[in-house]
């Protein structure tokens, strides 16, 4: 869904300060670069997947974003709650895994070491395990 | 017969060569063909591993950013309200003397607007009749605001970004442009 073309002037990027109401409950926003979420996105899905969903779903039934306000509040804190958790836990193997991405164009086929020794932690510390859907049968592309 | 261009009597002197020399040599048809198949048949099966890898390469990548897809739709709702609120904001503070006024409202009526598009006076029809959800395609962004990020922030240079025609006319002030 596209948002909006940005306000471009000859003076500038015209920014907007104001900032949401106060009816409208204030969420930390995520923050995260490319690199750490392409690195967590597959246990973001399988940890925060009842959110994701309900978001969709509520998505699929209305492209206003005042109604659907409620369910990414929950998208958000579910994913800031997964960076605390591995930040917690993983940092070092994810940290490894991400800078690797970052040298590389944020291709994953490039960082296969890192990304098991990553994986191999999540597993262990919390239990998430990365799979991709509607693949063929035989080795998955990532344990090759 | 006279005048025919044969060899003396007793034939060539056998120091002479004269026979054409092109001996069957080499790789026949065949194997050559063979050869060729193997290649190609070689090159055939490699690139559909490849193309077979690549596939899964990029399938893992599109399934990583659907996982993420939610995250950046609920910032960018939540930065969408944010604007279209400062701007009904800003409209109703302009137009608190006309109470009928609707801020930013696209399915509000609009007085002397007939059915079918037509300029009625009595009339008032809102613009959109759905009741889906219908963002604007236009806004207005006051140019008089103070908060603007420099040019060379995303563009890399502030060079160019005037244009003397325009800025350098004679009735060009900063709070009308172009005259008033």
């Amino acid at each position: 869904m596209a948002t909006h073309r940005e306000g471009i002037f000859v003076e500038g990027l015209w920014v907007e300060k104001e900032s949401l109401d106060n009816s409208i409950p204030h969420v930390d926003e995520v923050g995260a670069t490319s690199a750490p979420l392409l690195s967590m996105a597959y246990f973001f899905g399988s940890a925060c997947k009842d959110y994701s969903e309900d978001f969709v779903l509520c998505k699929n039934e209305s492209q206003d974003p005042r109604k659907c306000l409620k369910e990414g509040r929950k998208v958000t804190r579910c994913a800031i709650d997964l960076i605390e958790k591995l930040k917690l836990n993983c940092n070092k193997s994810w940290e490894g895994h991400w800078k690797c991405l970052d040298e590389n164009n944020q291709m994953l086929e490039k960082c296969r070491p890192q990304e098991k020794v990553f994986n191999d932690c999540v597993f262990q510390k919390l239990g998430l395990e990365k799979v991709i859907p509607d693949a063929p049968e035989g080795k998955p592309i990532h344990l090759k | 017969m006279a005048g025919q261009d044969s060899a003396p009597a007793g034939g060539f002197p056998t120091t002479i060569k004269y026979k054409r020399n092109l001996p069957t040599r080499g790789p026949s048809g065949a194997v050559l063909l063979l050869v060729a198949g193997a290649a190609m048949t070689y090159g055939l099966v490699k690139t559909t591993e490849n193309t077979r890898e690549r596939r899964e390469i990029k399938r893992e990548k599109t399934w990583a950013r659907i996982h993420l897809a939610p995250i950046f739709q609920a910032e960018a709702d939540r930065d969408m309200v944010r604007r279209m609120d400062a701007i009904a904001k800003r409209e109703a503070e302009i137009m608190k003397d006309h109470p009928e006024w609707a801020a930013n409202d696209l399915k509000a009526p609009v007085k002397g607007l007939g059915k079918g598009g037509v300029l009625d006076e009595n009339a008032a029809e809102p613009v959109y009749h759905t009741e889906r959800y219908v963002a604007p395609t236009t806004v207005f962004l006051p140019p008089t605001n103070e908060s603007f990020l420099d040019a060379q922030w995303w563009r890399g240079t502030k060079l160019f970004t005037k244009n003397p025609a325009y800025h350098d006319r004679k009735d060009f002030t900063k709070e009308h442009p172009i005259g008033e």
